[in-house]
């Protein structure tokens, strides 16, 4: 009986839960690349990108015995080799099919994972991939020029050499206008015209020289020089990766090996930052269950455990000594204590930093098909994309910004004929970016279309009986479009415009703490500014206390604290009460019986909820109430306190709507 | 009925030599399965939280974690909800939750053999028949052997959300 540990893989399930997370990574390496590609001029770097990750995925999926994705990758291994030799220029056609290539490994992975009921069918992919591979090799049988430099050498190449080298380069085709300059310092060209492959070229001239002082160019070629001695360095990765990535990192390899190389140009150095963005990226994406962290953040906690135990040791010791000037040590040992908490505290809170690039990357491709679909021309614009967010919230706000793009596209952006006629570009402008400011992470989505239709909004408020003002600012017409079902859509189409559209990403967004604005000028565009915090974990609170216990309200929703008398706050009929701030009346939220009345904002409302107390500020960690117990209207959570009692933390947003219902003062 | 179909669809068998920790709730003595019993704490004041029934009495700081507190004397109206420094809170982990229930007082833990134990006739207990194995005899004790997890999974207890 064999039993099945006695597989040489050891545990194979784990295992190929590496492979499906690591397969994922580099589809989504994929098709970033492919999105981004200059049909006209690919990027060497791009193709050898996208070339790694297939034989990545091919290496692995071929040893876990997962043959027809070995066999689909091989096939699209082969089209981009014939790409990136040159052998024939990049199609939209190539890209098109690749990215649908992509699609099937993924669905084919999800079906081994058993996410899937099906296999999907691959074979209609594979014979369109193998068909474009193959257009390929043939265009590479015809004749074509190469411009061939030798050096600079280091030793004049010994003249027998030389002949034969020229010798044998004459059985395989034409040398044409030499060039020999044999001497130290100095080099050899000359162009060469035949039909065989790059590779026997470069094997022949090795023979002769080593064969980093060898470069090819095809002289009809696009790249020259750059895409041939790019691609050797990364068959050279290609050939020590070897498929193994399952057993070492690939990305730790390659970011050494790209620090080893002292001829790093400048250029190269900032393709190597993105690339290192890129590799954080996707440990987002796949399961859950998964995070990727960077050697340097783990060794950072390591260190910073170290100083602790050094301090804990050290407090140890001081404790209770009868010596006076030794005890002068503890309050040393305390303020280090904290530093070191504090520090461990920003460095645990890092590993779940992902950048957000995990969310932008997919944006190009949504964008895409959505134009295509909608016969508009869009070119998408990201920036920040390095910017780090708390891994939970990256995947919560997958959807709610996606939405956003979509909304960009398909309302905001004319047709290309309606924004020639304007005047404008044909192809429409989509920014998406993200910064950090203080706590909290920035995303502004931006059309260059025709802007909010202020006219159709308040049409479509009236057809719906919602009550607007007569002179409503700008501001306050573009709030009308959260209200929920509100779509001004003139036709509702196969994207958006059901009504389920902006209500949905503003609660989604105040879900995560955050929100949501809109700025828009006709004939210019709509810039939608979504704010997150960093994280969700960890909130500046203000903590306050109703009768006997204490809660927590996070400091974002808090705008001030006042102490109130008695008669300035007023019964309305039928509506509760109200306090006077200002030239405003906000609604009153007796919490406790206090005179303390702490003004809060959310979704735009304000309410003043009087605390018997104010308590302090400070920073909590945010605790789930539903872990163990189940959600509880007005409370977001909670949190424990530096006496171990719980203290819940206030939902604004609930306690303002709550307060706030039929109350607000209607201008 | 229904505890008549637990008890045949849970062969005796199963029950075989189980230990059981014992409480009382009123008059009644109660024993659940000891595999369910985290641990046994004394009583300390819980953080109330509004629009919640009275029986939950709130949650506490168990190690870090939030855990709520169910005083099962006052869900089911017996005996004085006293809290004193004799009130134990029983912690269990039902349903991948941790909770904690608040009881008369916890006797101990006994061995019951499957001759012990008996089906439970469908009587009027304060437990709903649903949430009763069984009835365990010991000499002149009889304890109601509750099903723990399913009380507590159970819609009236509140403790799980309808999401």
């Amino acid at each position: 009986m064999t039993q099945p540990s006695a597989n040489p893989l050891g545990d194979v399930s784990s295992i190929h839960a590496v492979f499906f997370e690591e397969t994922d990574e580099h589809l989504a390496a994929i098709e970033e690349v492919l999105l981004r590609l200059d049909l006209a001029a690919p990027a060497a770097e791009d193709l050898n990108a996208i070339f790694r990750a297939a034989h990545s995925i091919k290496g692995s999926s071929v040893m876990l015995g997962f043959s027809e994705i070995g066999a689909l990758t091989h096939i699209m291994e082969n089209l981009l080799d014939s790409l990136r030799k040159g052998e024939r220029a990049l199609a939209q056609r190539d890209v098109d099919v690749m990215l649908r290539a992509g699609d099937v490994v993924k669905m084919q992975v999800a079906f081994r994972k058993g996410a899937l009921d099906e296999p999907p069918d691959m074979r209609a992919v594979e014979t369109e991939l193998r068909e474009l591979a193959e257009s390929g090799a043939r265009a590479a049988a015809q004749a074509r020029r190469y411009a061939v430099r030798l050096g600079p050498l280091s030793d004049p190449i010994d003249e027998s050499e030389l002949e034969k080298m020229l010798a044998g380069l004459d059985e395989m085709g034409t040398v044409l206008r030499r060039d020999v300059r044999n001497f130290a310092g100095g080099d050899i060209r000359f162009d060469v015209s035949l039909a065989g492959a790059q590779d026997d070229l470069r094997s022949v001239l090795s023979l002769v020289v080593a064969p980093e002082l060898v470069e090819v160019a095809r002289v009809d070629g696009t790249e020259g020089t750059r895409v041939e001695a790019a691609a050797r360095a990364a068959e050279e990765s290609v050939a020590e990766d070897a498929g193994f990535d399952l057993f070492v990192d690939p990305h730790a390899l390659r970011g050494r090996r790209a620090s080893d190389r002292p001829e790093s140009v400048p250029g190269d150095a900032e393709r190597h930052g993105r690339r290192e963005s890129d590799r954080q990226v996707h440990g987002v994406q796949g399961d859950a269950s998964w995070i990727r962290v960077k050697v340097e953040k783990i060794d950072r906690l390591v260190n910073l455990v170290g100083e602790l135990v050094i301090t804990e040791a050290m407090l140890a010791q001081q404790y209770g000594n009868p010596d006076e000037d030794l005890r002068q040590g503890e309050l040393t040992g305390l303020r280090d204590l904290a530093r070191h908490t504090r520090n461990l505290q920003d460095a645990v809170m890092s590993i779940r930093m992902v950048p957000i690039s995990a969310v932008f990357s997919r944006l190009p491709r949504l964008a895409r098909e959505l134009s295509q679909r909608l016969g508009k021309e869009v070119e998408v614009r990201i920036s920040g994309e390095a910017t780090e967010l708390d891994r939970s919230l990256i995947e919560k706000i997958t959807d709610p910004l996606t939405h956003l793009v979509r909304n960009a596209i398909d309302h905001g952006l004319e047709t290309p004929e309606a924004r020639a006629a304007a005047g404008k570009p044909r192809c429409g402008v989509v920014s998406v970016s993200a910064t950090q400011r203080g706590e909290n992470v920035v995303i502004e989505v931006r059309d260059d279309g025709h802007g909010l239709d202020r006219e159709r909004i308040l049409a479509c408020a009236a057809e719906r009986g919602v009550a607007v003002a007569h002179g409503a600012t700008d501001q306050e017409v573009w709030q009308l479009i959260f209200e929920p079902g509100f779509s001004t859509a003139g036709s509702i189409t196969e994207v958006s415009g059901r009504g389920v559209g902006m209500d949905v990403v503003r609660r989604n967004i105040q879900l995560l703490r955050g929100n949501v604005e809109l700025a828009s000028r006709a004939g210019e565009g709509t810039t939608v500014t979504v704010s997150v915090p960093l994280t969700l974990a960890i909130i500046e609170a203000m903590t306050v206390a109703v009768s006997g216990e204490t809660y927590a309200l996070p400091l974002a929703s808090v705008l001030e604290v006042r102490r109130v008398k008695a008669d300035e706050i007023r019964g309305v009929a039928g509506r509760g009460l109200t306090l006077r701030v200002r030239d405003d009346y906000l609604p009153v939220q007796t919490l406790g019986k206090g005179d303390i009345a702490v003004i809060v904002e959310a979704d735009g409302a304000r309410a003043a909820l009087l605390v018997d107390e104010l308590v302090g500020q400070q920073q909590i960690v945010v605790k789930s109430l539903e872990t163990n117990f189940r959600r509880v209207p007005g409370i977001s959570g909670a949190t424990i306190m530096g006496d171990g009692k719980v203290a819940l933390i206030l939902d604004i947003a609930h306690t303002v709507s709550q307060v706030d219902r039929g109350s607000r003062v209607r201008h | 009925m229904h505890a008549l179909q637990a008890i045949t669809n849970e062969p005796a068998a199963e029950v075989a030599g189980r230990e059981f920790l014992t409480f009382r709730l009123g008059d009644e003595e109660y024993g659940i399965d000891i595999l369910k019993v985290n641990e046994i704490r004394g009583w300390e004041r819980p953080t109330a939280i509004a629009n919640t029934p009275a029986f939950i009495k709130g949650v506490i700081n168990l190690r870090g974690t939030i855990v709520p507190i169910v005083d099962l004397r006052l869900k089911f109206r017996l005996g004085e909800a006293k809290y004193d420094t004799f009130t134990v809170v029983i912690i269990v982990s039902v349903a991948q939750r941790v909770v904690g229930i608040v009881v008369d007082a916890v006797s101990d833990v006994v061995v019951l053999a499957p001759q012990q134990v008996r089906p439970a006739p469908d009587f009027g207990g304060a437990l709903d028949g649903r949430f009763i194995t069984g009835l365990g005899t010991m000499g002149e004790r009889m304890l109601i052997l509750a099903d723990i997890e399913r009380l507590l999974a159970s819609e009236d207890m509140q403790l799980v959300g309808a999401d």
